[in-house]
């Protein structure tokens, strides 16, 4: 599903922020990206995701080399394919439950697909919380949303950029519960980026990133 | 829910603020969009009074004056001139018809004129009831007189002296009303009229001796003559000989009203740039609002690029935040527009001046929506160009 091959990057030309060999994540595999903050977690997913180009190497999503599409192909291609979910779960604040998961369906170019919606969020357990609104959503619910959203368009890659941060200890397990079985359920790689160690006993290929410092100076 | 639905989504987020702009908006296309109607509607009533009448002539004075009060009916006359200097001129073969007018009188303000049959057929005017006065006394109520003094066939009215309300009354000399004109939205709609012998008779008194008879006859006046030329030469030699060998003026209205259009347009250019200056300042508060939500909803845009959406969609999403603001901003200014209209127009309509009509949309109003889009097009251009190019990773960065 993912294949990364001698990635460089770096914003500036001369400070590399992330280097990383090889890297493989199998369809519907689940993979823990580790380690502390500042050792390029994020920049990874957002590399991953298109939202960033790397500075050198090749990043290939279901056989896609991201860097060799045009801006506007890249995010079509990660609205179709790719599932993100954000810190705490960003919903847009002016849509209701179901049109956050509508606005994904037509961003993406997709047919919009009300009872698909619909029937994606009864399968994260907020169906009767629909019409609400984000801000008369507990958290709880807001996650479940996000998570429904991320699946709405039926991606093979979800990303998930510090899912459980701010949470305590029994939100945090339900949330990547919730994401595991969602995901696994439907055949699809998750990649969770975390410096959350509570999670590494709920998955068991890790990732472990070190601050870049140390080898550029090498 | 496409791009426009969720424009209107953050319109409908922040009420106030979206209520703000487009009463902005409103009230820069309404005051724009006000000028435009009445200074049309003005136009129009000047055009429809001044129709069909080549030449005013009067007594001596200023000419904007004798065009005011000969044809509009909105200033007092000059004076008066001699009825035989009329007949005389009536004469000349360069003139086809002569319309003498005599005014002295009014009826609870509305003027009462003394004329001939063929000032009311000037203005096409038709009677709604009754019949044409076929004897002195008889009276003929404009469309307008008859509603708002609600006279009906066969009532009686006594003139009072003057043009002005409340004047001393002829209190002998009653009128009767014989017909009721329809509305022609001419100043028509706003007169008495009577036949030329009501007004003298009505200032003589019933002269019966026929010495005495002769010398009043003599005297006679009228107040201004509309004169219909047989030639369009006749515009060359007539007024010039007029004002040079008679002790009559002679007032072009096409050029007097163009001259009187000319000191309205000075008042219309400023209530415009005004509505111009109000236009700007909605487009500077909306640049403002949608800059402000440039950093409100940074996180918003880069969620929206992360699912999927191209810079363009960015872009095109606050366009058309801007665009509706300036639709409903649009809507509401040509609401606006009539409403101050029909304001001014109850309030000439009062002083029994021109008439407007306030209601009547015309297809040139729209193009009143084009100052209000390029207004929200020019504001949103540059919050549109920084939403779409701002740093997505970096965005969702600084919240990790």
């Amino acid at each position: 599903m993912i294949r990364i091959e001698k990635l460089r990057f770096g914003y500036n030309a001369g400070a590399t922020v992330l280097h990383l060999d090889e890297f493989v994540v199998d369809a519907a595999e689940d993979v823990l990206v580790v380690g502390p903050s500042g050792c390029g977690k994020t920049t990874l997913l957002h590399l991953i995701a298109g939202l960033l180009l790397p500075t050198s190497g090749r990043i290939e999503v279901d056989g896609q080399n991201l860097a060799a599409l045009p801006g506007p192909a890249r995010d079509r291609f990660r609205g179709q394919h790719i599932g993100i979910v954000l810190q705490q779960f960003h919903l847009l604040p002016t849509l209701t439950a179901l049109q956050n998961l509508l606005v994904a369906q037509t961003i993406a170019g997709l047919p919009v697909d009300p009872p698909g919606a619909q029937a994606m969020l009864a399968a994260l357990g907020v169906a009767d919380r629909a019409d609400a609104f984000p801000h008369q959503l507990s958290v709880g619910q807001q996650q479940r949303v996000a998570i429904a959203r991320a699946l709405v368009n039926a991606p093979r890659l979800v990303l998930a950029d510090e899912p459980t941060s701010n949470l305590d200890d029994e939100a945090a397990a339900a949330v990547a519960d919730l994401l595991l079985y969602a995901t696994q359920r439907r055949g699809v790689s998750l990649v969770i980026a975390t410096h959350d160690t509570r999670l590494k006993a709920k998955v068991s290929r890790q990732l472990a990133l070190a601050r870049p410092h140390a080898e550029t100076l090498a | 829910m496409n791009l426009l639905q969720l424009a209107w989504s953050y319109l409908r987020a922040r009420p106030l603020g979206t209520l703000l702009n487009v009463l902005l908006l409103a009230l820069g296309i309404g005051t724009i969009g006000f000028v435009l109607i009445v200074n049309g509607q003005i136009g129009d009533s000047l055009t429809r009074d001044a129709k069909g009448i080549d030449l005013v002539v009067g007594a001596k004075g200023s000419a904007m004056q004798l065009m005011l009060a000969g044809i509009f009916h909105l200033d007092v006359p000059t004076g008066n001139i001699p009825l035989k200097s009329a007949q005389e001129l009536a004469r000349d073969p360069l003139i086809r018809r002569v319309i003498p007018l005599s005014i002295a009188d009014s009826f609870r303000g509305f003027r009462i004129v003394g004329t001939t049959p063929d000032y009311a057929d000037l203005y096409h005017g038709t009677l709604a009831t009754g019949k044409l006065w076929t004897d002195r006394m008889q009276a003929v109520l404009g469309a307008t007189v008859a509603e708002r003094t609600n006279l009906g066939l066969g009532a009686q009215f006594v003139g009072s002296h003057g043009l002005a309300e409340g004047g001393p009354v002829h209190g002998d000399s009653v009128y009767t009303v014989v017909g009721i004109l329809k509305p022609t939205g001419t100043v028509l709609d706003r007169l008495v009229l009577v036949n030329t012998e009501s007004v003298w008779y009505v200032h003589e008194g019933n002269v019966t001796d026929p010495e005495e008879l002769t010398v009043i006859k003599a005297e006679r006046q009228v107040t201004v003559l509309l004169v219909q030329y047989a030639t369009p030469l006749a515009a060359v030699s007539l007024p010039r000989k007029i004002n040079a060998e008679t002790n009559m003026q002679a007032a072009a209205p096409a050029y007097e009203a163009a001259r009187l259009f000319k000191m309205i347009g000075v008042g219309a250019d400023v209530i415009r740039a005004f509505g111009v200056v109000v236009l700007a300042t909605a487009a500077l508060s909306l640049f403002i609002a949608l800059y402000h939500a440039l950093n409100e909803r940074a996180y918003d845009i880069a969620v929206l690029r992360t699912l999927g959406a191209r810079r363009v969609n960015i872009a095109v999403m606050m366009l058309l935040e801007a665009l509706l603001l300036a639709a409903f901003g649009s809507v509401l200014g040509l609401l606006l527009a009539h409403v101050l209209a029909a304001v001014l127009a109850s309030w000439m309509a009062q002083q029994q001046s021109l008439h407007i009509d306030a209601w009547n949309f015309s297809v040139e109003e729209l193009w009143l929506v084009v100052p209000a889009l390029v207004a929200a097009m020019l504001a949103a251009l540059l919050p549109s160009w920084r939403a779409a190019h701002s740093d997505i990773s970096a965005t969702l960065a600084r919240r990790g």
